[in-house]
């Protein structure tokens, strides 16, 4: 089986440090690439093919929301899990409308983080 | 259709479009804050003030952040604390004694989740903060009970990768992921960047300056040098907020008409583009320029 690819998009670049960090530690050969806001993911995406994006709300230039709506128009779109301080149960409903396939509040434990993308690699 | 709404922070972060009533439960959990700008159609932003329906949500957030923090919070909250400490581990996460360490993890993860420094209310009672950390703690100390009895029942194999060997969690607030800051005892330092002050600190200096990725900042206080630093570097034209981890490299201390008072740190991670965004918002000051276009 290939390596998965996974991006991890965040404003915050502590919080994509420990996120990769932690996708290293449960998945040695993950290929990785990391996106400060949702203009940057959307290019980035031409170029890395990946299988899981986890995907920030709260962000400059286009929101999370807007991206995710614009991940999910490509072909083949990845699997996105939001990672969100903004969590609520309308927020949740709205965004697994949208075609968000999970949902992770921050903050959040390694583990927590583990179980998550592992049901959805 | 519902109305929809964008809504932004000083940072230049934006959220949206939801409906008015994903913001109401974002603000009234406490979640939304610091906003500034709305808009409707995503491009055209206006005074939070313009928008009453979205301004009077912030107001009964706080009246009602006033109301949780009142006095005797604290007390019932180190009452509930007294009584758990004499309860058997799998009545406190409300399970069977057999369950799964999976089940443990997940009702510890929606306990604990009601005690982070997030949730402490706005100016809480005295006695309140400490009684959140208090019951943090112990919810964390008694996870990490159980996933130590787990790992003794089941040790990896001999040949597992060291990986698989490696000391159980023991759930402290450093090992979570986006913790609210100031929560903790890590240093922080917020630059407000501007046209005005950016030569000075990103170029000001001959040993701490961008070209070397570093900054300086003229203050009267220095963190240890060595010291690691959260930094976040909020512009203002255009509007962006850069967060990097940076150490202490210089101090000084004693001003003299050679070297200002003060520290210089240096980026142990910044990206390209980032550093990219520094130099060219650097250079536009210096030429006199409103900013990075």
């Amino acid at each position: 089986m290939s390596a998965k690819r996974i991006m991890v998009i965040d404003d915050d670049a502590l919080i994509r440090l420990q996120v990769c960090d932690a996708l290293k530690a449960m998945h040695p050969d993950v290929e990785l690439m990391e996106a400060a806001d949702g203009e940057l993911a959307l290019a980035k995406l031409d170029t890395f093919a990946a299988d899981l994006v986890l995907l920030d709300l709260f962000m400059p230039n286009l929101s999370g929301v807007e991206t995710l709506s614009f991940i999910r128009l490509r072909p083949n779109p990845p699997k996105v899990v939001i990672m969100t301080s903004l969590d609520s149960e309308s927020m949740r409903e709205d965004l697994l409308k949208q075609g968000a396939d999970g949902f992770i509040g921050k903050p959040f434990h390694p583990l927590e983080l583990a179980e998550t993308v592992n049901r959805n690699l | 259709m519902a109305a929809e709404y964008w809504v932004g922070d000083r940072g230049g972060r934006r959220l949206g479009p939801v409906r008015l009533e994903v913001l109401r439960d974002l603000i009234k959990s406490g979640r939304l804050r610091g906003l500034d700008k709305v808009s409707t159609d995503g491009a055209t932003f206006k005074a939070l003030a313009e928008f009453p329906e979205i301004a009077v949500l912030f107001q009964e957030r706080e009246a009602d952040a006033a109301r949780a923090g009142g006095a005797g919070e604290a007390q019932r909250l180190m009452a509930e604390i007294n009584a758990l400490k004499s309860k058997p581990i799998y009545e406190v996460f409300g399970l069977k004694p057999d369950d799964a360490i999976e089940a443990y993890r997940a009702k510890f993860f929606a306990l604990v989740r009601r005690f982070y420094p997030e949730r402490i209310p706005k100016d809480p009672q005295p006695g309140l903060r400490e009684a959140y950390a208090e019951m943090f703690q112990l919810l964390s100390k008694l996870m990490a009970q159980v996933e130590a009895l787990n790992m003794s029942k089941n040790p990896p194999p001999v040949t597992a990768p060291a990986s698989a060997k490696k000391p159980a969690p023991a759930f402290t607030p450093r090992e979570f992921i986006g913790w609210e800051r100031r929560g903790d005892d890590r240093v922080y330092c917020d630059v407000a960047c501007t046209a005005a002050n950016a030569a000075q600190l990103f170029t000001g200096h001959k040993l701490v300056n961008i070209s070397n990725g570093g900054f300086f900042l003229a203050s009267s206080r220095s963190p240890p040098l060595g010291e690691p630093v959260e930094v976040t570097l909020t512009f203002d034209a255009p509007a962006r907020r850069i967060t990097a981890m940076a150490s202490v490299v210089w101090e000084n201390h004693n001003e003299d008409a050679k070297s200002p008072r003060g520290f210089g740190c240096r980026f142990t991670r910044l990206s390209d583009e980032e550093k990219r965004f520094i130099q060219e918002f650097v250079r536009k000051a210096v030429a006199g320029g409103a900013g990075v276009g």
